[in-house]
């Protein structure tokens, strides 16, 4: 039975989903005639109205100029390419010399490189190259005159600072990496190029310091990094399940971070930072559990104030989790838990209310998290006003009427400002505190703990590239403590650098 | 590189000490009255016993280095190796239903009267079983995290019953007589089923594993002798009478607005509790995927739940049948079985196989 049920849902899925494969034409290779080459590539690009080509003669020779509207400078291209070709005399004008000018002799722009395939032409063309195709060559040459709009830098919205810099990554790759590269300039900071997406064929950017990563890690995410059967990757979330090493965990072992200096920071201990072309989100492998409650701001404040900050994100985090659970069930099965005057009004303010505790606060943080979504989904000043009518009208409307007791939406109030503490885990905990909701109003406080149990053996199992996700805390290393509970001084931390293959409990070396 | 896969000897220490609490907290009451003084003496002298006990099955694990006793029993007896799988996986599934049973009793005795022994158990083997599944190391790492709540809640109560503390209630040793000094010998001693669980996990202890044993034995005296001095100074006589005295020194334990401790006790109980469930659930587990052919063994853990749960929901109404399995315990023939003769008999074996060639 099992079998043939999953046997129709293969055949059902074959209907529906076709998988992705390479387009057949990029095998092609490029010939000597160049009229023939432009009728293959047009053919290729099934006519598409964005590819432009311009025809020259360079010194008698023909030559075609192709491009991609919109993705490259006009400038650009009539500085390095267009005028020196145009000003070109050769004393012997055949097409291999012209070709052995432009590679050898003249610099058209930094970024050159020679093709051979209709697969290697397209992703330079793609990316705003200019295509030199010399007629009489199987070649062709393409140079970088990329040009298109994109956003300035600006302030990471996801992860702003108190102190530090404002700067945060944006959607071109390269802008990316040189921000990077203008905070270490080191020659051990290596950014290795790969693309991914058997159709989009993304600009991917590792970036590793050669003397602190662990050779099989890196090993490991470049193998995961080609193995990716996915045609399109428009976010570096799309990559982001595929270099997680425990999927079925609820927490995930691959960070995000829009700050450069925070993937400097990372790259620094041993990890691997992933640019993806067209997302200011970066990825940071393998990322732990206690990375979630650290920022770019611990490292610049007072180390007793950033001590401080760590601590009171960690009880939120837990407050954000248990707190509405743990109403419920004291309310629930252990109401003589409340101190007696709490219990009074707890008491009075709930005879009112016509749902039982769990019910209740099932219903006001789903009104909460709808009003959440509508809020971030809406332009900003609609978003704003939804806020308001939320928490002014419809909580105040929900008491009036009975339907919601004071003291729920106090908790529901504490629980949402402290989910926004540690907003990298916000999909995390909010599924959770749904879970402990459910959990406390059936099982009280035992099935708390359970599920409690149940959330550390889950972070427990996860071995994030062979090292422990809960490192140092568990397996326990005094050392690497000292920049997770506590944050010692610039002065200490400075001193000796934290190598991630070196925590407890890891398997690779 | 991959390096091994293992545990340290501290996540060991902690694990075998977390187990020896739950046991202490759930099936040790004080059944024959207020002798604090003579358990927190005889705690420690039953270490040193239980030392020269281990001994044959330590000379047989040092000679065998990395490997368990399972492989020894299978490389000397050949099929008739078996058998030693087969008594560990009938030891493990008598401590859980113990545990499990013990527990759900005590839920149902303290906090819950109104619920089902069955969900109880069901549940709770349901996570222990999750996380047996999950291996060694999540359960050891988990268990570091146990140790500090149980340390910080022993501390919590300790601080709020200590105004209520009185030490006359500690009386000498000599007031209970030697039988009942030599019952409490015997039950430290062998009535000490981590040891078994001991000798099992010990291949998995990394290489620079050293000193388990001595690691496990400084915790259980210092945490164990802690909790049994005051738990007598806060109850005096009346811990004599109580089915779960702890539990009954966290109920008068109350801190400034705090003024019930017992639930927040409670949930460490429940931490606990899944802790020796896991760690007896992975060594039945691993019993029984020896028995098991190699397609089905993977499925070992998760039959050993199953068959244990069951057991323990049938074996909860049968609270005779429950009480003659813990004076069993209590009385060390397995543990004696398992940590000792078992390895004399390996070690033998090995000398008839020497004199032979």
């Amino acid at each position: 039975m099992p079998q043939w049920f999953a046997k129709k849902i293969k055949e059902k899925e074959k209907q529906l989903y076709v998988t992705p494969k390479p387009s057949e034409t990029e095998s092609i290779p490029l010939t000597a005639n160049a009229k023939e080459n432009l009728v293959t590539i047009r053919a290729a690009l099934h006519d598409t109205a964005d590819f432009m080509v311009r025809e020259i003669t360079v010194c008698g020779i023909p030559v075609k100029l192709m491009m991609f509207e919109g993705m490259f400078s006009l400038q650009t291209l009539t500085e390095i390419i267009l005028d020196p070709l145009g000003s070109l005399t050769l004393e012997n004008p055949t097409p291999q010399a012209l070709q052995d000018w432009i590679l050898h002799e003249a610099v058209l722009g930094m970024d050159q490189s020679q093709v051979q395939t209709l697969g290697e032409l397209f992703p330079f063309l793609m990316s705003g190259f200019a295509g030199i195709m010399i007629d009489g060559i199987p070649q062709t040459i393409v140079a970088g005159v990329q040009g298109f709009q994109f956003r300035s830098v600006s302030e990471p919205s996801s992860e702003e600072n108190v102190r530090g810099s404002r700067e945060g990554f944006t959607e071109p790759i390269r802008i990316n990496m040189t921000m990077v590269r203008r905070r270490v300039k080191s020659p051990d900071l290596k950014m290795e190029l790969m693309k991914a997406g058997v159709k989009s064929k993304t600009d991917l950017c590792l970036i590793y310091q050669t003397d602190m990563v662990a050779p099989e890690l890196l090993r490991d995410i470049r193998r995961r990094i080609q193995e990716i059967p996915t045609d399109i990757i428009l976010e570096s979330g799309y990559i982001q399940p595929f270099l997680d090493t425990d999927i079925a965990s609820i927490f995930s072992n691959v960070g995000t971070t829009q700050r450069p200096d925070t993937l400097c920071a990372k790259v620094s201990e041993g990890r691997v930072g992933i640019l993806v072309d067209g997302t200011p989100f970066a990825l940071i492998v393998p990322y732990f559990f206690n990375e979630n409650f650290q920022s770019i701001d611990d490292y610049t404040h007072r180390p007793y104030y950033a001590v401080f900050e760590r601590w009171l994100k960690y009880l939120a985090f837990f407050f954000t989790i248990l707190l509405p659970g743990l109403y419920v069930a004291v309310g629930t099965f252990h109401p003589e838990l409340f101190p007696e005057a709490l219990l009074l009004n707890v008491t009075a303010a709930e005879q009112d209310v016509p749902f039982p505790l769990m019910l209740e606060a099932l219903l006001i943080h789903f009104i909460y998290e709808l009003m959440r979504e509508a809020g971030l989904r809406l332009p900003r000043p609609i978003g704003h006003a939804i806020g308001i009518i939320g928490a002014l009208v419809i909580g105040d409307a929900a008491v009036t009427a009975g339907l919601i007791s004071s003291p729920m939406v106090m908790v529901v109030a504490l629980t949402a400002l402290s989910s926004f503490v540690v907003p990298s885990l916000f999909q995390e905990v909010t599924i959770m505190r749904f879970g402990f909701i459910i959990i406390g109003g059936t099982l009280g406080i035992f099935g708390m703990a359970l599920g409690m149990a149940w959330m550390i053996v889950n972070l427990c199992s996860v071995n994030a590239y062979g090292i422990p996700s809960m490192s140092p805390e568990s397996p326990f290393q005094m050392f690497a403590m000292r920049d997770v509970l506590l944050r010692e001084g610039w002065k200490k931390l400075g001193r000796k650098k934290l190598k991630i293959q070196n925590l407890p409990g890891t398997e690779i070396k | 590189m991959k390096g091994e896969s293992a545990i340290s000897a501290w996540q060991l220490a902690v694990l075998l000490f977390l187990s020896r609490v739950t046991h202490f907290f759930l099936a040790e009451p004080q059944r024959e009255g207020p002798q604090a003084l003579t358990a927190a003496i005889w705690l420690p002298l039953s270490i040193l016993a239980s030392v020269l006990l281990l001994l044959p099955a330590y000379f047989l694990l040092q000679k065998n280095k990395g490997k368990g006793l399972l492989d020894i029993a299978g490389e000397r007896w050949g099929r008739m190796g078996l058998l030693f799988p087969v008594v560990f996986l009938l030891f493990s599934i008598c401590v859980l239903v113990q545990t499990a049973c013990s527990f759900s009793y005590f839920l149902t005795s303290a906090a819950y009267p109104q619920s089902s022994p069955w969900t109880l158990i069901l549940l709770i083997f349901v996570v222990a079983g999750y996380t047996a599944s999950m291996g060694y190391e999540p359960t050891a790492r988990f268990g570091s995290f146990v140790l500090v709540a149980l340390v910080a809640a022993v501390l919590f109560v300790g601080v709020s019953v200590w105004p209520q503390a009185q030490w006359e209630f500690l009386r000498p040793p000599s007031y209970d007589g030697w039988q009942s000094q030599l019952r409490l010998f015997i039950r430290f001693t062998l009535g000490n089923v981590e040891t078994v669980a001991l000798l099992f996990l010990l291949p998995a202890v990394n290489k620079n594993g050293g000193g388990v044993f001595w690691k496990w034995s400084l915790l259980s005296f210092v945490v164990l002798d802690g909790i049994i001095l005051f738990a007598t100074a806060a109850l005096g006589d009346y811990a004599g009478t109580q089915r779960f005295p702890f539990y009954a020194v966290t109920k008068i334990a109350e801190l400034s607005i705090f003024q019930r401790l017992d639930s927040l006790h409670m949930a460490i109980w429940v931490f606990l509790a899944l802790i020796r469930l896991a760690l007896f659930l992975e060594v039945g587990g691993k019993s029984l995927a020896r028995l098991l052919p190699q397609k089905a063994s993977k499925y070992a853990v998760s039959i050993c739940t199953v068959v244990s749960a069951l057991l323990s929901g049938f074996f909860i109404g049968l609270p005779n049948i429950l009480e003659k399995l813990g004076n069993l315990f209590a009385g060390g023939i397995p543990v004696l079985l398992l940590t000792v003769l078992l390895p004399i008999l390996l070690l033998l074996s090995k000398r008839k196989k020497e004199a032979g060639q």
